[in-house]
């Protein structure tokens, strides 16, 4: 079977639904291609709504499930009963790697990728970080400015739903934000704090994809205003957060422009040597393992980082015997997480007789502020923050002593106020850091698995001693007390935002994709997720493949409306 | 939220959203928690590894733990029931085992203090054990004190019930914007979740 459409999306998470609904906008007839099964908006979030008493185990994944399916997926904090199908069973997608440098992948294989789970924070990069590689000699320089991408983040944002507050930070873009998110009381009263103890650090909302005042580009698409469950990870039938569910795939579909093809497993992009154009892919259909092609002018790979990395380096030809448009051998490498898990909890005395209404799904952040306008450190680039203040519930009083009627009455008020942070931090890119096909391991379709090797370098260690003493001695100076810190993390993956294995750059020899993120080998095959990242920077990742995806598309559209493409 | 009233709630909410859901995600939102799955997840177990007798040692020191007040107590919201599927199902054969040998070493510490059995004993003498072995758990982890264990699992299984969770404390499936600041007396309990 062959079929003919004028573009290609493969993956339908973050990334790929941006595609889709950008190309079908744009008039183009888009085969929008997802390995996963379907899941409908509303219908399909089975563990919306339960209460805990709904649920066997209370909400906690059956623990003998999990560690035999699971032993991976069960590791990430929102891996729960009432999510637990939106994250791949382990034993059906094996990886390797090696002993002394595990790697935690976290995924989900399904119609909307990950947008369904995850946590919605969202940040714009700056100039500070398209600049850094070139600045400090890690990485290849970033083949584009802020000013390249800005009016794309302005694009996403105003159609996503980002809330969050204009602060005039250099370092952290300010954005089209809908509303902001209330601060709770100790989080305003430690803003203050920041202000008079800091001249550099800042302590603001967290900016999250989450309707705190839906705009008729939202309402069109039946989304409402976010209602505090902080239960998103299960889906929002109210379309209340950003998710390829609620947003772009039902943008993309009233155009009649899109066709959805789940249970598709793209294997390979197939090239012609001779025109030296890739002429489409071919997919084994998951439920059949029938192998069919499919046929385009051009490919959007958007099948997450590791997902496209896979496919490219298993697209292996005689003009490509490294794996697809690898000319520079930089696919697979240079492989990047965020450095996190590492932070500080300490108790905040007074406002007894406050409290709060609702389960906020954000945190506060605080922006970079280390290695800002001069190296400051010993180490280069630098971390920000995620945190928030709350009162402690019954789970803190497990250990507490006593029983009986007073013991029972003692878990009616809340306990004191805590604050906690926990730092993300910019990991260089390294090209040992690599994926590679395995020689001889493949899946239950035959598709060779992949071969994960990452490790921390000097100077992510570095950096996460200092988030480490940086974290604890803030929150002492700024008055916490029991200030406790933690560093649990020395596995890479948990941070769930890895990227850079196809990194864009101006130097073909060195890099795969343009500053568009057209391969720079095969002018109609584009890459938009998280491989096309040239470095991390220490902000959540999300919202720059969604912008770097609609530019790339307003800059294929075009190339293929003057014909060049 | 009862679950009697979670379909009018959610309705609520789809009219307080300004019909913007379409008929087929409103339809999913309620199907997909109607009664019959609630049902599926019914608190029993097929496996019965503790025997009646355990269950009543078990279901006496939850109740002593969190008992009737003003609210029902662990005996009321289920928490024997949610304690013995955790023991069946949740916990290895090993833990189990450790489980039940604690079980059984409460009547022993009973039998040795008052000659007899704990369910036997005076009302008094049960409290004094309480009291006796919530001193012994201090500072220990629940893996090497069975006292703590099962005060944790009654904790658990008590909070996470309809009743401790919306009687006792306070839970709202759909709590609505987000306030960050108000006096705690307008919320008068902590939150359950
Ligand atoms: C719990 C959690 C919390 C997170 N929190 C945040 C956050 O707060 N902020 C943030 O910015 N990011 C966050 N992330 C990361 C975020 O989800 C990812 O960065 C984002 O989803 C990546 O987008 P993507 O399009 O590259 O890949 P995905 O969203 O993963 O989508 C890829 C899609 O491609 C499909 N696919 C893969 N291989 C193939 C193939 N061979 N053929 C066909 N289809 C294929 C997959 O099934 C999937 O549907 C979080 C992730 C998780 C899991
Ligand atoms: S917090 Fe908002 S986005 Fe998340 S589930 Fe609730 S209503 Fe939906």
């Amino acid at each position: 079977m062959s079929e003919e459409f004028e573009v290609i999306v493969v993956g339908s998470g973050m990334s790929g639904g941006w595609a889709a609904k950008e190309f079908t906008e744009k008039g183009f007839k888009t085969l929008l291609l997802e390995r996963g099964r379907p899941v409908e908006h509303g219908a399909d979030y089975i563990g919306e709504g339960l209460d805990p008493w709904d649920m066997k185990f209370r909400d906690k994944v059956d623990r003998k499930l999990a560690d035999r399916d699971y032993p991976i997926q069960k590791q990430c904090y929102a891996f729960k009963e009432s999510t637990k199908h939106f994250f791949v069973k382990d034993t059906d997608y094996p990886y390797e790697t090696p002993k002394e440098n595990p790697f935690l992948w976290i995924r989900g294989d399904h119609l909307g990728g990950r947008s369904l789970q995850w946590h919605r924070q969202s940040y714009r990069l700056g100039d500070l970080d398209f600049e850094a590689n070139k600045k400090d000699g890690h990485g290849t320089d970033w083949p584009i400015r802020y000013k390249d991408i800005a009016k794309w983040y302005d694009h996403v944002e105003v159609f996503a739903g980002i809330s969050g507050s204009i602060e005039g930070l250099p370092q952290l873009p300010d954005g089209q934000f809908l509303p902001p998110i209330e601060m709770n009381c100790v989080e305003k009263e430690l803003q203050g704090k920041f202000k008079e103890t800091y001249e550099d650090r800042r302590l603001i909302i967290g900016r999250c994809a989450h309707l705190t005042a839906p705009q008729k580009v939202h309402t069109d698409l039946g989304r409402g205003t976010c209602q505090s469950r902080n239960q998103c990870q299960r889906g929002c039938s109210f379309g209340a957060y950003f998710s390829s569910q609620s947003a772009t795939l039902p943008a993309a579909e009233r155009t009649g422009n899109l066709t959805t093809v789940t249970h598709a497993i793209v294997e390979r992009v197939l090239y012609d040597a001779k025109s030296r154009k890739a002429t489409g892919v071919r997919v084994i259909d998951a439920q059949t393992k029938e192998v069919r092609d499919y046929r385009a002018r051009v490919i959007f790979l958007c099948a997450s980082t590791f997902g496209t990395t896979q496919i490219l380096l298993n697209s292996t030809s005689e003009a490509f015997p490294r794996g697809f448009a690898n000319s520079s051998d930089a696919v697979g490498r240079y492989l990047m997480d965020h450095l996190c898990a590492i932070g500080a909890v300490g108790e905040y005395p007074g406002f007894e007789d406050h409290y709060y209404l609702g389960r906020r799904p954000t945190g506060i952040y605080i922006p970079r502020f280390k290695n800002l306008r001069a190296q400051t450190e010993d180490y280069v680039r630098g971390f920000g923050y995620q945190g928030d203040a709350w009162r402690d519930s019954w789970r803190a009083g497990l250990a507490r002593p006593g029983f009986g009627a007073d013991f029972k009455e003692s878990f009616k008020t809340p306990g004191p106020w805590k604050f906690a942070l926990e730092a993300y931090g910019e990991m260089l890119p390294r090209a040992d850091n690599r994926v590679t096909l395995h020689p001889t391991k493949t899946d239950k379709f035959g598709l060779p698995q992949l071969h994960i090797d990452c490790s921390y370098g000097e100077n992510d260690k570095k950096m996460q001693k200092d988030m480490l003493t940086t974290t604890v001695d803030m929150l002492k100076e700024l008055g916490l007390q029991n200030v406790k810190g933690y560093s649990d993390n020395e596995i890479p993956g948990l941070a769930i935002h890895e990227m850079g294995t196809a990194r864009m750059g101006r130097d073909p020899r060195t890099s795969v994709l343009n500053g568009y993120n057209q391969c720079h080998d095969v002018d109609n095959v584009f890459i938009t997720d998280g491989s096309a990242m040239a470095s991390s920077a220490c902000q959540n990742p999300s919202l720059t493949y969604m912008a770097l995806t609609a530019r790339a598309v307003d800059y294929a559209s075009r190339q293929m409306q003057a014909n060049l493409l | 939220m009862k679950s009697l009233d979670r379909r009018d709630v959610l309705k609520r909410m789809t009219g307080l959203m300004g019909g913007g859901l379409s008929a087929s995600v409103a339809s999913g939102i309620l199907s997909g928690v109607g009664p019959a799955q609630a049902a599926a997840f019914a608190l029993q177990t097929d496996k019965h590894t503790l025997k009646a007798a355990d269950m009543a040692v078990l279901a006496e020191l939850a109740d002593r733990i969190i008992p009737d007040t003003d609210t029902p107590g662990a005996r009321a919201a289920g928490v024997p029931a949610y304690i013995h599927l955790m023991v069946s199902e949740w916990y290895y054969d090993d833990e189990r085992v450790r489980f039940i040998a604690g079980l059984k070493s409460i009547d022993q510490l009973s039998r040795d203090h008052t000659g007899k059995a704990f369910l036997q004993a005076s009302e008094e003498d049960r409290h004094d054990l309480m009291v006796r072995m919530d001193r012994a758990a201090a500072g220990k982890s629940p893996a090497d004190n069975f006292f703590l264990e099962i005060k944790q699992l009654t904790l658990i299984g008590y909070f996470t019930s309809q009743i401790g969770a919306e009687e006792e404390l306070r839970y709202e499936a759909v709590p609505g914007p987000y306030e960050g600041c108000v006096p705690l007396s307008k919320i008068g309990r902590a939150w359950a979740t």
